[in-house]
């Protein structure tokens, strides 16, 4: 099947099509046989020779083997009608020739019938059949060039430069013994593809069951013909149709065969579209005996561990033919991969004539698993992934807390001791009268007291000691609180979700409210964080210019990726003039329980 | 007659300042602990006038120990912790507690408006 027309054999069946038109021509204007073929029978006869021209470019365009197309070209050329060959008995150099090769067509049709599908001859039985042909035509051509002189004016032909001795009865005797021996041929033909056809489980009678029916039509009118001719009497007209029918049906039948094939191959792209999605192995039987038509296929699976084979339903099972029924021979297909073997098709032997549809196959398979081993693999690192973001995201904020808890175990105790000490030094020098020094006490207590101020903060920015001993409950709140700009609040929270989610909802929230406050413009805000059994959705909206974008340079950007890391997702509205809203649905499955 | 006050803080510097300061503004230290459940014992057996219980506690929160508290009896609780106010948003009022003193802002007058 190429896609590039092969122009030396399109020339080549054009050159067929027109050898048989000239020789039906000729042999029809001669009018030179006895009886003259009556119109019909030879538009008929025309017919049959441009039926093969034409099978022989399709089977070269469809089947992988170029044999089927040579034999039907060759017969269309040998497709000599008898009317022709009457017609050059005047050429004495001709006509012994073309008697010579007169019948070779339709031994070239019954390797044609042999040969079918595969393009090839199947055993012993085929090649010792068609050696014998080749061996009969040989004599009779033989026969036909050197014993063929007719003397007593019973053939009106030119004398025969080739004869080796006077008179025809040899020849006579070769050919109609030739004709009887084709017929026994023939018929042993029959039994052979009969058998085949027997034996073969459905796809392959689905592939075959054409030829048989070609082939008894096409022996049953030749053995008459050839049994009428010996004994001497006329051949029945319709007879000489059916055998003229039966003749082409058989290209044609090789040809609607490929076809068939063809689509199984159609069905073969099927099976990748299958692959390509992905199917559990315990299909793989059902879908492929469906695909091949073969309902007696078998998958055998190699489990590695076991060094086993298993059936589709995980039983041990060791691969064989046997019990493929009555009349059915079994074949095995192994697969391999570089790895290793795979699996091993059992099928009907009749797939086996084509090679090209099992090994569609057998790459089918082994893109789908390899296929879902890749699969496997990237869900597998895309969770390390996403596990991995999830500790870093943890780590961050878990640093943060520690160090907000260092701040206040350590410099913030300090100065509240330095604090407390402040204000008793201060009361002794009250007590002892000493009162600028007590003023001086109180200055610098003062300054201490703005000083942890500023450190609670810090410590706040670092992470909110509301978030840590409220929760979302306290913390934004406290937030909201902290806001400029009016933000009404509204909190739907039965209990407090995992650590990582809060501190990612708190500053979150606290960003969305920084917006607000810095570039907003805005007279009044919303925020709302709602808690369902699976997920906390948060939302921050504000009344004022819009316009905002998630782009670079956004604070949210970094939150985004925590809250995405989280497995959630953020959205954005902001048309100018008509506020922001800024939304955010986080799981609560998944994230680590801690606090 | 002075008050007798228990000092429930994780951090002992704290607890020694807070305590001389407190002696000094005449009141009566009857103990001090580290941990809530340390304070739930002494509470129950040094029955104070006042306790001083830290928010942020290594076995408890604050908040959460306050119930356990009031039930020792007719004792005045006032929380302290090192943060602000605002950093426990309406927990100090729901918990319970009769008030709450910043740390750095622990003096005898600001304890004396809760035993006057």
């Amino acid at each position: 099947m190429t896609a590039a027309v092969p122009w030396g054999r399109l020339s080549l069946v054009w050159l067929a099509v027109g050898v048989v038109l000239f020789t039906e021509i000729v042999g029809s204007a001669a009018a030179a046989r006895v009886p003259v073929w009556t119109a019909p029978y030879t538009v008929m006869h025309t017919a049959v020779g441009l039926c093969y021209a034409i099978c022989a470019w399709m089977a070269w365009r469809s089947a992988d083997a170029t044999i089927p197309g040579r034999l039907m070209i060759a017969v269309a050329f040998l497709w000599l009608p008898p009317t022709f060959i009457s017609a050059t008995g005047q050429i004495g150099w001709l006509w012994p020739l073309l008697e010579g090769v007169e019948v070779v067509w339709a031994v070239l049709v019954g390797a044609i019938v042999l040969i079918y599908p595969a393009g090839k001859l199947h055993g012993r039985i085929d090649v010792g059949i068609a050696v014998a042909a080749v061996t009969a035509l040989s004599i009779r051509f033989v026969c036909a060039l050197f014993f063929n002189q007719p003397v007593d004016g019973s053939r009106n032909v030119a004398p025969n430069p080739y004869a080796l001795v006077v008179g025809d009865e040899i020849f006579i005797f070769a050919d109609r013994a030739f004709r009887l021996f084709g017929v026994a041929l023939i018929l042993l033909i029959i039994v052979v593809v009969a058998g085949r056809w027997l034996r073969g489980s459905t796809p392959a009678r689905h592939i075959a069951f054409v030829m048989p029916v070609a082939l008894v039509l096409w022996s049953a009118a030749i053995a008459y013909e050839t049994l009428v001719f010996s004994v001497g009497g006329s051949v029945l007209e319709v007879l000489g149709y059916i055998s003229l029918a039966a003749t082409a049906t058989v290209p044609i039948g090789f040809v609607a065969g490929l076809s068939y094939l063809l689509s199984l191959r159609g069905r073969v792209s099927d099976l990748m579209v299958i692959t390509r999605d992905g199917v559990d192995r315990t299909l793989w039987q059902a879908i492929l005996a469906d695909t091949l038509r073969d309902p007696s296929l078998r998958v055998y699976w190699w489990e590695e561990p076991e060094s086993r084979y298993v059936d589709s339903h995980g039983r041990a099972a060791t691969p064989s033919v046997a019990g493929m029924g009555e009349h059915r021979q079994g074949a095995l297909l192994p697969i391999n991969t570089p790895d290793g073997p795979l699996a091993v098709i059992r099928h009907d032997s009749a797939l086996s004539e084509n090679a090209n549809l099992l090994d569609a196959v057998s790459t089918a398979l082994r893109l789908s698993v390899d296929n879902g081993r890749l699969r496997d693999e990237l869900e597998a690192t895309l969770r390390e992934v996403r596990e991995s973001r999830l500790r870093i995201v943890d780590a961050g904020i878990e640093a943060r807390r520690q160090l907000e808890r260092d701040l206040h175990d350590g410099s913030q105790q300090s100065l509240v001791a330095l604090a407390l000490r402040l204000r008793m030094a201060a009361g002794r020098a009250e007590q002892l009268g000493q009162h600028d020094m007590a003023a001086d006490l109180d200055a610098a207590l003062e300054q201490l007291s703005a000083a942890l101020k500023q450190l609670r903060e810090l410590a706040r920015g670092i992470h909110p000691t509301s978030l840590t001993v409220g929760g979302l409950a306290t913390a934004v709140p406290e937030l909201v609180a902290h806001s400029p700009v009016p933000i009404e609040m509204r909190l739907v929270i039965d209990r407090r979700p995992p650590a990582v989610v809060e501190a990612t909802v708190y500053f979150f929230v606290a960003e969305c409210l920084t917006n607000i406050a810095k570039y907003a413009e805005a007279q009044a805000g919303r925020v709302a964080v709602t808690a369902s059994a699976t997920e906390l959705m948060i939302e921050v909206a504000d009344d004022g210019r819009g316009g905002a974008s998630l782009g670079l340079g956004s604070g949210l950007l970094g939150l985004i990726d925590r809250v995405e890391t989280l497995g959630g997702r953020v959205e954005l509205r902001s048309v100018p003039e008509q506020g922001t809203t800024v939304s955010a649905w986080i799981p609560l499955a998944g994230a680590p329980e801690d606090h | 007659m002075n008050a007798r006050v228990l000092i429930v803080d994780d951090h002992p510097g704290f607890r020694e300042q807070a305590r001389r300061l407190l002696e000094l503004e005449a009141f009566i230290v009857v103990g001090d602990t580290a941990t809530a459940e340390g304070g739930v014992q002494l509470a129950s057996i040094l029955t104070p006038d006042l306790i001083l219980l830290d928010v942020m506690l290594p076995d408890a929160v604050g908040f959460d120990v306050v119930p356990l508290l009031r039930e020792q009896g007719a004792v005045v609780i006032v929380l302290i912790s090192s943060h602000d106010r605002s950093d426990y948003g309406c927990r100090i009022e729901l918990c319970g507690a009769d008030g709450f003193i910043p740390k750095d802002e622990l003096s005898g007058e600001s304890l004396r408006q809760f035993v006057a």
